[in-house]
């Protein structure tokens, strides 16, 4: 009884030990301590509890990686398997649902949870800097591993639901951000946009997410609890210990519903009616690649229709969520707000759409088909990209749509970026970001199979982490050309990245 | 079309890091042929067919598809290709037209061309009555044949086959092999790669054979057999009954190298001559001499994986 359920545990262990990037992962989280340690040490006389503020650094950057790395891992438990064809397999040995669910979930679970506990006797440095100690550090810790806890198996129960990874991912992200992050925005709306204090069941219910947030805990944990009538932190393994067990429980019960079934029979497209017949794709002309990934890769049509409706819920149930709340919010706000959410939401589809771009090709391992088709390699990449961008187009319009609606910020920006040079400056830096971003996550797409788009994500954060400390603590009275200094080495890593990733998309169909 | 052969190899290395993948290898196929290229699994069949298939550049050594260099004129000897690889690659989300379609639309032709192209494939590949499904639900062997309706729907002269026959049940590969054998009717020279060689047996006009990346042998399909001979070659006599001293007059005759009874309790001896010394005509005359009762007198053809098995050396590559 015992042996199967370990044997997937086991084997999982077995890979990750032989895996280049999990030792790689740890050396880089422990690397990252290390630099914040030494950066701080020098401002031991200067700084207030140094050690205090190295760890709270040191926990929301294991919190991003935790959440990036984790749902993309975790997701994937049940959906690669599915991906692959090799469910069935599995099912025909001697392995129980219940085992898989516990072999494949438990060892991500447990590497996830290595990663976090290699860096506690780094961490524990910070109490020799001062204004932390050993306890709190345990306390961090511990919420780190609770939440990895909740998102492991709600992303197995995501992982069980769908088919393909990508929709797991969507839809743990989506449910996670609900829990997390919606009640926090809910009940701190309330509070910004609301002339008295928030009350009722809801504003409890919000109250009580809010208390559950990782990063709240930690806040609270690390610096006390903050004014303004906040609920005060809870314990994390109360609201995620029962949260990631029902998960699991729900995905053993949902197992055999979702897990079972085979594409045994070729499904013939339907006939459609006269309205679904505008969202086929038509036939392709000169431009077949952007004509290809602009259906059948973005989705086409449907594809920008439910952006269109993504951004509006998005956007609408926002101004819905406050107005529930007899707020009022001037329509420059909404301006600001939608400028603001669309352009999040742009720049998360533009690394999501730069990672599939050729990542998806790379998995179907159609790149060699592709490239041996007599076009330039250039006209491929651009017509690659001119369907991607063409995804964009919701989101750009919601940007449009906000700056119409709130000219003033817009105009605003611009006088201070034309006026002050350290405004102009540091909008480059970010501005450049939405090249070197999307080359990196196309560039990691071609390199490995699965999670390009989170380690995007982590080597972008913990690298402007790394610059920000940098600026603040090493040119202090130099701002502008650090920055500067940022925007060249940005500017040379797309370079750099745009002639590799020409390279490395060789290389993929070439290994095909 | 020129007279140049469909593909001249002359002196290829390929080496990843430290592993040499192929090296020097040498041959030639050509026009409207059907060439099969065999080895042992890693012998770098693959590796050579991405080579032709301007996926790999050459590291050493030239490499020419219908007289035009695969590295300089790349472009247009993918015209003049059609590659299909040893997996499924397929955008499975696709129907099988609208897969087609895509295709034959990179490659440049108008929607009057891809219609009757693609009409054309289906029906060579017998997949008209399922133009309008999903890929993805479709069997391993339906799915092979959209693949190879991919690879003709740009009309190429050279298709690159790796392995195509793998995973398919015996009925699937035989259709494939009637359909190959059509397309070599239709004036393509097709490059199959197998590491069965007994598969390709009846269907290749000429083969290479590849063994840790060199080339054992390249020529013509029988000439496969006469080279791993040598100068002895075997012969089979079958008697009606027993004859005691047959095998002492054969064994006595000059050149005669063995001379043996197959089977106790069968009537069929196994003779090998040194054909340099003496003919198959000298030893039935040997045998009628002394009144043996022939039934038959056949030559001892080798089987062509004997053949293989001879060429390739044992165990795996290291």
């Amino acid at each position: 009884m015992i042996r199967p359920i370990f044997a997937l545990f086991i084997r999982s262990i077995r890979e990750d030990n032989r895996a280049k990037f999990t030792p790689i992962a740890r050396a880089a989280l422990v690397l990252v301590i290390l630099f914040f340690l030494a950066i701080n040490h020098r401002n031991f006389a200067r700084q207030p509890a140094p050690g205090l503020q190295v760890f709270f650094l040191v926990m929301v950057i294991n919190l991003f990686g935790l959440v990036l790395g984790g749902i993309t891992a975790f997701c994937s438990a049940i959906t690669e398997e599915k991906e692959d064809d090799t469910l069935g397999l599995l099912r025909m040995t001697n392995l129980s649902p219940v085992a898989i669910l516990f072999g494949k979930g438990l060892s991500r679970f447990v590497g996830g949870m290595l990663l976090i506990v290699a860096q506690i006797p780094f961490s524990l440095l910070c109490v020799t800097l001062g204004g932390v100690s050993g306890e709190q550090i345990l306390s961090g810790y511990a919420v780190l591993i609770a939440t990895l806890f909740f998102l492991c198996n709600l992303g197995l129960l995501m992982s069980v639901i769908c088919r393909k990874t990508g929709v797991a991912v969507a839809l743990t992200l989506f449910v996670g951000t609900v829990i997390y992050v919606g009640g926090p925005i809910a009940y701190i709306s309330t509070l910004e946009f609301g002339r008295s204090q928030p009350s009722g069941v809801w504003s409890d219910v919000f109250a009580y997410l809010l208390a559950n947030n990782p990063l709240y805990q930690l806040g609270t944990m690390v610096f006390g609890a903050a004014g303004r009538g906040m609920p005060l932190t809870v314990s994390p393994w109360t609201f995620n210990g029962i949260g990631g067990v029902s998960f699991f429980l729900l995905a053993w019960a949902l197992f055999g519903r979702f897990c079972s079934g085979t594409a045994e029979t070729a499904p013939r497209r339907k006939k459609s009616a006269k309205g679904a017949k505008l969202l086929r794709a038509p036939r392709p002309d000169g431009w077949a690649i952007a004509w290809k990934d602009f259906w059948f890769l973005q989705g086409g049509r449907r594809g920008l229709i439910s952006r269109f409706i993504g951004y509006a819920v998005l956007v609408f149930g926002f101004v819905g969520l406050v107005t529930f709340n007899n707020n009022y919010m001037e329509s420059d706000d909404i301006g600001e707000m939608m400028m603001s959410f669309a352009g999040i939401g742009l720049c998360v589809e533009l690394v999501l759409g730069a990672a599939r771009i050729f990542g998806i090709e790379r998995r179907w391992l159609t790149l060699s088909s592709l490239i041996t088709i007599p076009i330039p390699l250039g006209s491929i990449i651009r017509q690659k990209i001119l369907a991607a961008l063409a995804s964009l187009i919701p989101g750009f319009c919601f940007v449009v749509l906000g700056a119409m609606i709130a000219p003033e910020s817009l105009e605003e920006l611009w006088r201070d970026i034309t006026r002050r040079e350290e405004s102009f400056l540091a909008f480059t830096y970010v501005a450049i970001h939405l090249i070197s971003i999307p080359l990196l996550a196309c560039w990691l797409s071609l390199k490995m199979r699965r999670g390009a788009v989170p380690a995007t994500i982590a080597i972008g954060f913990v690298g402007n982490v790394i610059f920000a400390v940098l600026l603040d603590e090493v040119a202090r009275s130099s701002d502008e050309a650090f920055l500067l200094l940022g925007i060249v080495i940005q500017f040379f890593l797309s370079v750099a990245l745009m002639v590799s990733i020409r390279k490395r998309i060789a290389l993929a169909a070439a290994a095909d | 079309m020129s007279d140049s052969p469909a593909i001249e190899i002359s002196g290829l290395r390929h080496a990843y890091k430290s592993h040499v993948a192929v090296s020097n290898v040498t041959f030639t196929v050509g026009q409207k042929s059907i060439h099969g290229f065999v080895g042992p699994n890693g012998a770098g069949k693959t590796t050579t067919l991405k080579v032709l298939a301007t996926l790999l550049a050459p590291q050493t050594g030239k490499v020419h598809v219908f007289g035009q260099d695969i590295v300089r004129d790349r472009n247009l000897v993918r015209r003049r290709i059609g590659y299909m690889p040893d997996h499924f690659s397929m955008y499975r989300q696709m129907t099988v037209f609208e897969y087609l379609d895509f295709f034959g639309a990179a490659y440049g032709l108008n929607q009057k061309q891809r219609d009757q192209t693609i009409g054309d494939v289906l029906a060579l590949t017998d997949m008209a009555g399922r133009r309008n499904d999903y890929i993805q639900g479709l069997s391993r062997g339906m799915q092979q044949r959209v693949s190879l309706a991919r690879v003709l729907v740009h009309d190429p002269d050279l298709l690159l086959l790796d392995e195509p026959a793998s995973g398919l049940d015996p009925r699937a590969r035989i259709e494939l092999m009637e359909i190959l054998q059509e397309l070599r009717s239709l004036g393509k020279t097709i490059f199959i790669s197998s590491h069965i060689l007994s598969e390709l047996a009846t269907l290749c006009d000429s083969v290479t054979i590849l063994d840790r990346g060199q080339v054992k042998y390249t020529g013509a399909m029988r000439g496969l057999i006469s080279a791993t001979e040598g100068d002895i070659t075997g012969y089979i006599l079958t008697l009606a009954t027993e004859h005691t001293g047959l095998l002492q007059t054969l064994s006595a005759l000059p050149g005669v190298t063995a001379a043996k009874q197959m089977e106790a309790g069968e009537f069929r001896y196994s003779v090998q001559f040194d054909k340099t010394r003496i003919g198959p005509n000298a030893v039935l005359h040997a045998a009628l001499s002394v009144e043996a009762q022939i039934v038959a007198f056949q030559e001892d053809v080798k089987h062509l994986n004997d053949a293989f098995m001879d060429l390739t050396d044992p165990g795996v590559r290291t």
